[in-house]
């Protein structure tokens, strides 16, 4: 387009000239010259054509595209005229952004994103604090539900939802998905529209007909998108539904990170519990309210905690579980009923830290490499600044340069962050699955990239740019040294460069011995070659017509003894056990205790952890019995023997004061006590980090019906054959049995510290590319103050000073600037560690060992980056040095 | 030899005799309005008249002349006529100045 205009502009210039031309030759002619000699004087009188119609084409003025286009090229030329700075300067670029990119994706997801509902932001979640198990109730029974709705607590609007993982059978298919329970106003409440028929309302939450909503989603690949689905009969679990609506596209219920494909009124809840289950009484529904315009958080939470005690104590039933007054507490609920943000919010922002303090040290970088270049280029801005260019066109090139480093950056940081962030989900474990959705690329993302590259390539080429663009073009064109001080600012910035690199390796030795001293714990038990397999019987045959007390039939304890004893034949089995909870698997489960002898501080009665296990779980764990012995099969529950129990040493400490064999107790307001027959080992029961606590294990025998149980199989050999194995052993006692998962100990573990994994290794990674471009630019610095002063070197050791002074001259010179990166590093390390202290462990924000191993690793790069210069220099040849110019 | 910088003033006072006129009617208005002492050397009227073209003090289009030849004529714009005064405002100024010195 460009090339059509110039053509014709240049074309339109020739008819021009020659039309003058032709006019003048005409009047010479008429004044009597021949035609000869009237076009040569024309010609003559006219004057150079060529160099006018150059001249003139100078000032077109679309040329500024062609100007920027040279620029361009220039600016590519000159960059392929010193492939090692261009390559330093782009891939840290890259690096950089595309670290920043990354994160930021993450950054949104986990902060900024919110439920695709209106008003989001307002939606708060209500939670209870259990003083007696000292967790966090997140839900209410429908009493309490109902009651709190017709209280003005400063809600708008108050809904009640829960999930549930169910099978739903239509025609043709089968498949698991997890649905949600809501009540009649829950649609309403989040403004969710109808994409088909119509959603759950108030009539049908009032004990109505079995209705449910599908997904947009699940009607698009279930049921083919047809509209016949309204009015479609399927099987949820065992009890048949009709479907009524589909929900609108892009709503999945109020979660951010799962599916949940299904909504059914909630008082339906007792269709899949089976009629028996007292859920009136039973806390499982969660409440997720909208503030009311003009109210806040606080507020509304003050409100709550009067009204909501005075209902509790309407409740009797409650009172007797709950003596004491919990308070409640209001949540952020943006982002539905499972928000990561509590969890991943710290981690995710001290993330973006990390990275962003890698941008600022390759900006600094580059600004210093761009700088030297600058100085080295005044010649060539002298001669084009006389021969009649701008400063603000020398400027412009200039920062036309910066542009196109940062461009290149971007685009290599754009591929970069794509693989970075999938890397990054892997590393997450689990929680990086959930994610993994609202994690993806889309328009802010790009234009996050595309701002930060522009900031960027501003930042660091404003200053070089400003500086060429001064130069007297005299005395650069005859190669007078350029201002004689020492050039602060480049040294500030390589000193600045220092000083966040040692922060950030200073972080890297605290997450890295965070993990090394997590994973040093003592567990208490042997985790090495242990397999699990963890089933969850809710959802088959075997839990028909179950409740709580209802034993009913016995088909799932043939199918547990069966289980293990076949277990146990395999090969390649050296012990195996059944438990209800997994050590390190995040679960947990507390029960009360009631001893005469014992009076806890807080007047409530003493809690404990417990674990149902079979016999044969302390040898296959590898957990020592101090005292006493283990479960057997004969310890069964009947009226006529006692109910046994084995505590851990904690229990027996706290509790009996050691001496615990044979004492009885009552736990969970049981009818009947139970002895202690042994006492363990102490282990960690949940997590890592927490001290090991009381641990009450009962035996399998006085199971009444688990939902999920997990298999423990100690092992030899090839972990993948075993657990291969024991996925076809389930399969062939009884394959409508759902595995929930087959892991082996050691893999659970890591998992359950998969973000400190991810912390150690991305503070290591940022730490270290942030030293190497702090040593580029230390050694860039260097080298070029030692070509600047290659002249006064030369004089120097002509004049007889020894090489070693020179060498000791320069290496002091970086000393200093190493020396006040460490002096301002220090504190912005130890400032960043106490902001990360709650994620450390085993150590104080203030370690002292961190803090000498990252002053080292440090200063030996530095001194391997200054001592090349450096040793240069001392080699010079002064004949050569003074020669030079 | 037309002092440098005085080309534009001439172009520009040239256009206020005409309504439009093409780059060799210029040249001749200047050299007759002179009285021949001013010859401009022709073709260094053309960058000067893209130049003030492309400021702004001209507009131009392209038509025919009587003997039907395709030409570019320029005529002043609202700016070119305030760029005008102020140049002769600076002309007399200095002249003014010089004259003061010089002995009449």
């Amino acid at each position: 387009m460009l090339l059509f205009l110039r053509n014709r502009a240049e074309r339109d210039l020739d008819d021009e000239i020659r039309l003058h031309v032709q006019l003048r030759a005409q009047q010479l002619r008429e004044e009597g010259m021949s035609e000869e000699q009237a076009r040569t004087e024309a010609g003559r009188r006219f004057g150079n054509r060529t160099l006018l119609k150059e001249i003139t084409r100078e000032s077109w003025s679309w040329t500024w595209v062609e100007q920027f286009v040279r620029d361009v090229r220039i600016a590519l030329r000159a960059l392929r005229k010193s492939p090692s700075f261009t390559l330093v300067a782009i891939v840290s670029l890259a690096v950089a952004l595309g670290a920043n990119t990354a994160v930021f994706s993450f950054a949104r997801a986990i902060l900024l994103k919110t439920l695709p509902v209106d008003g989001a932001r307002r939606l708060v979640l209500l939670r209870q604090h259990n003083e007696m198990f000292h967790m966090e109730n997140c839900c209410f029974t429908r009493r309490f539900f109902d009651d709190l709705r017709k209280q003005d607590v400063g809600f708008g609007e108050a809904a009640a939802v829960a999930t549930w993982d169910v099978n739903l059978t239509g025609q043709e298919q089968t498949g698991k998905l997890t649905a949600e329970l809501v009540s009649g106003n829950f649609f309403a409440m989040l403004g969710v529209h109808p994409a088909l028929g119509r959603l759950i309302d108030e009539s049908d939450d009032a004990a109505g007909a079995a209705v449910c909503v599908i997904s947009y989603r699940l009607w698009r690949e279930r049921f083919g998108g047809l509209a016949d689905v309204i009015g479609r009969k399927v099987t949820v679990d065992t009890t048949p539904f009709q479907i009524v609506g589909v929900m609108q596209r892009g709503f999945a219920g109020a979660t951010m990170y799962e599916q949940h494909d299904l909504a059914m009124p909630a008082h339906l809840i007792t269709a899949l519990l089976g009629p028996s289950r007292d859920s009136a009484y039973l806390p499982w529904l969660q409440i997720i309210a909208r503030l009311r315009p003009g109210v806040t958080r606080a507020q509304a939470e003050a409100r709550v905690n009067a009204v909501g005690f005075a209902i509790e104590q309407s409740d009797v039933l409650q009172l007797q579980l709950q003596p004491q007054r919990d308070a409640f507490r209001l949540i952020d609920g943006s982002q539905g009923i499972d928000s990561k943000k509590d969890r991943l919010a710290k981690p995710v922002l001290l993330l973006f830290g990390l990275v962003g303090v890698v941008l600022m040290v390759a900006c600094a970088n580059l600004t210093s490499l761009l700088l030297v270049r600058s100085v080295e280029r005044t010649v060539e801005a002298g001669v084009r600044l006389a021969l009649g260019g701008s400063r603000g066109a020398l400027m412009r090139s200039f920062l036309v340069e910066s542009m196109v480093l940062a461009v290149a950056g971007a685009i290599g940081g754009g591929g970069l962050a794509q693989a970075l962030t999938q890397f990054l989900l892997k590393l997450m474990g689990s929680d990086g699955e959930e994610i993994a959705r609202q994690v993806h690329p889309d328009w802010a993302v790009f234009a996050f990239l595309g701002i930060a590259a522009i900031l960027a390539g501003v930042l660091f080429g404003i200053l070089p740019a400003w500086r060429a663009s001064r130069s007297d073009p005299l005395r650069a064109i005859r190669g007078v040294d350029a201002p004689r001080g020492r050039s602060l600012g480049l040294r500030i910035l390589v000193a600045a460069q220092i000083a966040l690199s040692l922060a950030l390796l200073f972080g890297a030795g605290l997450f890295v011995r965070t993990l090394r001293n997590l994973r040093a714990v003592d567990l208490g038990f042997r985790p090495e070659n242990v397999a699990l397999l963890r089933l969850n019987l809710s959802r088959t045959a075997y839990s028909i017509g179950r409740s709580r007390t209802d034993s009913g039939n016995d088909g799932w304890k043939q199918f547990f003894e069966n289980l293990l004893d076949r277990a146990r034949q395999l090969p390649g089995t050296r012990a195996a056990s059944l438990a209800g909870i997994s050590p390190i698997s995040g679960a947990m489960a507390m029960v009360s205790i009631n001893l005469p002898a014992y009076i806890s501080p807080n007047r409530l009665l003493p809690t404990t952890y417990v674990s149902i296990v079979s016999s044969g779980y302390f040898r296959t764990l590898g957990i020592p019995l101090i005292a006493g012995r283990d479960f057997t099969s004969d310890d069964r529950a009947s009226l006529n023997s006692q109910g046994v129990a084995i505590v851990n040493q904690e229990f027996a400490r706290k509790f009996f004061n050691g001496d615990a064999l044979g004492k009885t107790f009552i736990y969970n307001g049981e009818r009947e006590p139970v002895r202690v027959v042994g006492i363990a080992g102490d282990t960690h029961y949940q997590t890592l980090r927490e001290e090991p606590k009381t641990i009450l294990y009962l035996p399998v025998t006085q199971w009444t019906f688990p939902q999920l149980a997990t298999l423990q199989v100690r092992f030899t050999g090839d972990p993948s054959a075993t657990i291969e194995r024991l996925r076809v052993l389930v399969h062939q006692i009884d394959p409508r049995v759902p595995i929930d998962s087959i892991t082996t100990m050691d893999t659970q573990i890591d998992q359950a510290l998969s973000r400190e994994r991810l912390l150690a290794f991305l503070s290591t990674l940022t730490g270290g590319i942030a030293v190497t471009l702090a040593a580029i630019g230390l050694y860039g610095v260097m080298a070029f103050s030692v070509a600047r002063r290659t002249r006064e070197i030369g004089i120097r050791m002509a004049i007889g000073a020894p090489r070693s002074t020179i060498l000791r001259q320069f290496l002091a010179e970086s000393a200093w600037m190493a020396a006040a990166g460490v002096g301002l590093g220090i504190p912005i390390a130890l400032g960043c560690g106490r902001l990360a202290a709650s994620l450390l462990y085993g150590l104080s924000a203030q370690d002292s060992r961190s803090a000498i191993a990252a002053t080292t690793i440090l200063a030996a790069i530095a001194l391997i980056a200054a001592v090349i210069p450096a040793w240069r220099a001392a080699r010079l040849d002064p004949m050569r040095a003074l020669h030079w110019e | 030899m037309i002092p440098p910088g005085t080309l534009d003033v001439l172009i520009l006072q040239t256009l206020t005799a005409r309504a439009k006129m093409h780059g060799f009617e210029i040249a001749e208005g200047i050299r007759r309005g002179s009285q021949d002492v001013l010859r401009v050397e022709e073709g260094s009227l053309y960058p000067a008249l893209h130049r003030m073209l492309m400021k702004g003090w001209l507009a131009a289009e392209w038509s025919k002349t009587g003997a039907n030849h395709r030409a570019r004529y320029y005529r002043l714009t609202a700016a070119g006529k305030k760029q005008l005064a102020k140049e002769l405002e600076d002309y007399r100024t200095v002249a003014r100045a010089i004259a003061r010195i010089l002995p009449a």
